[in-house]
């Protein structure tokens, strides 16, 4: 089963009444296991094609199957689906709500999911991403970029997702901690058993993580490249 | 001749302190070194020290900040007396400042032209025919593919790049003696990195000034520069030509150098700084 199919994908943006189509003709398959890349410079419409596999963004026409399941334009996941897709954004600093301490946020989407033992999962988590459990009570200010971003990949990975979309999740950290959580993620990947869809501006990013990828220019998929090795 | 020419830079015992809650804590330590002239790199992580380092040199540390040092000369002269209409007159004139983001270091509500001649209001007395004419050149001069539309444009209506490349010129306008770049294409993406940096020191060899840039990208850098400096902690903890960085002593500098992935490294964790304390 792949993780992720796309055939003739349109991706638009509605602005002032007009349509603006960012992604067209989008066709590509993502085997279960791997991680694949999506390069391409800003504005060519890779993190629009990842919201809306994220259910983010539903403005878009086309044949999309995640995970074995098909995807409706225009509608919002079905249940079981929502917690199997997980996204991590690029800016830590944006993505954590400021006056929540790190186990709320944590915390929250377990509750929803009818979590038993909410605290344990929290700690639990918090080891996956090699981090202190001390870190529950504080908040998102007091941690650096790099434990921020690694907070991001535990509240991803709470529900046990299958499929992990990463939008740029180190282009905003210094090259040493960015090394640091391409491990953490290459790591993850195995013991999770996830499927990873990354994209990047950064070609040698996806060159040191992904099986495949492929490049997207003016809102066109350009030829898939393997990056050698497979598994 | 050259040889008795002071250096551009002359730095002993640098130090940066705030006051915290166990006591001072100092971000710069005590830094020693020499700017040549030419282009230097000054490389370290967040909260390194490095741009307290460019702060200092620019008299901008703000209290209750603490800027102390056994000597700071700028080709000869002394700053460390500077008041603060002397930090003024130094500051745009004799050394430039170009920052990480255009976003957030351009004024987002005046148009270009207008910052790109702040410096020569500012700095030199000129009229104002004068100065726009040097100003559109000046953007001609840094790329920008239609001066005049640059010229007339808001921040926001200009690309990351555009953007970088008006700062550029509006840091060199006044021609500066020594430009600090602190992570100027850290905003941008890796093409534009590239091309970004080829200017600043393609500008900043043809008009005969200084470069210190500041950071964490070692690898690329060190294309740039002919010096780098390597910052950790506050403390340098080397010093040494960009030619010789693969064989670098210090562990940390070769973790810096190491760490950047690339099709080589796939399949293998990259080398960090825990790995690093962990060995030590």
């Amino acid at each position: 089963m792949s993780a992720v199919h796309l055939q003739d994908v349109r991706v638009w943006h509605r602005s002032d009444g007009r349509e603006r189509t960012v992604v067209r003709e989008a066709a590509l398959t993502v085997k279960a296991g791997e991680t694949f890349g999506l390069v391409g410079p800003s504005g060519c419409g890779k993190s629009s094609l990842l919201r809306v596999l994220a259910g983010l963004h539903r403005e878009w026409s086309g044949e999309i199957c995640l995970l074995g399941q098909t995807l409706l334009p225009g509608r919002r996941f079905e249940a079981g689906l929502r917690g199997k897709v997980q996204m991590v954004f690029q800016d830590p600093y944006a993505s954590l709500h400021p006056r929540h301490r790190i186990g709320r946020a944590l915390r929250e989407p377990l509750l929803l999911a009818g979590e038993k033992r909410p605290d344990a999962r929290v700690a639990e988590l918090l080891a996956a991403v090699d981090l202190p459990a001390a870190v529950a009570d504080r908040y998102p200010h007091q941690l650096s970029g790099g434990q921020r971003q690694r907070v991001a990949i535990a509240a991803a990975l709470s529900l046990r997702p299958s499929l992990l979309l990463l939008d740029e999740p180190t282009s905003a950290l210094d090259m040493s901690v960015q090394a640091g959580i391409l491990n953490l993620l290459n790591r993850l990947k195995t013991e999770y058993d996830m499927t990873l869809l990354l994209v990047s501006h950064d070609a040698d990013v996806i060159a040191h993580m992904c099986n495949r990828a492929v490049t997207l220019r003016d809102g066109h998929l350009e030829g898939v490249i393997g990056t050698g090795g497979d598994g | 001749m050259t040889d008795t020419l002071p250096p551009v830079l002359d730095v002993a015992g640098l130090t940066v302190s705030f006051p915290g809650a166990g006591g001072e804590q100092r971000v710069v330590d005590g830094i020693s070194f020499v700017h040549p002239g030419g282009r230097l790199a000054l490389v370290g992580e967040s909260g390194s020290g490095k741009s307290m380092t460019a702060r200092a040199l620019l008299g901008l540390v703000a209290a209750p900040g603490v800027v102390a040092a056994t000597r700071l000369q700028m080709d000869g002269s002394d700053l460390s007396g500077l008041n603060e209409s002397g930090w003024q007159r130094l500051r745009g004139q004799r050394i430039g400042l170009m920052l990480q983001d255009p976003r957030h270091a351009l004024d987002p509500v005046r148009r270009i032209g207008s910052q790109v001649e702040e410096g020569l209001r500012i700095h030199r007395r000129l009229g104002r025919a004068e100065r726009r004419d040097r100003a559109l050149s000046m953007l001609e001069a840094v790329g920008m593919p239609d001066p005049l539309r640059a010229y007339r444009a808001y921040p926001h209506q200009l690309s990351g790049g555009m953007g970088q490349r008006a700062m550029l010129a509006a840091t060199l306008i006044a021609e500066p003696r020594l430009l600090i770049a602190d992570e100027p294409t850290s905003a941008l993406d890796r093409e534009l990195r590239e091309q970004v940096l080829e200017l600043i020191g393609a500008q900043v060899d043809l008009r005969g000034m200084a470069l210190l840039l500041i950071s964490h990208d070692l690898p690329q850098v060190a294309q740039h520069c002919e010096h780098v400096l390597v910052m950790h902690r506050g403390r340098l903890v080397e010093s040494l030509p960009a030619s010789r960085l693969a064989d670098a002593d210090h562990p940390y500098t070769r973790m810096l150098w190491q760490c950047r992935p690339s099709a080589a490294t796939k399949g293998r964790p990259l080398p960090t700084l825990n790995m690093l304390e962990a060995q030590t």
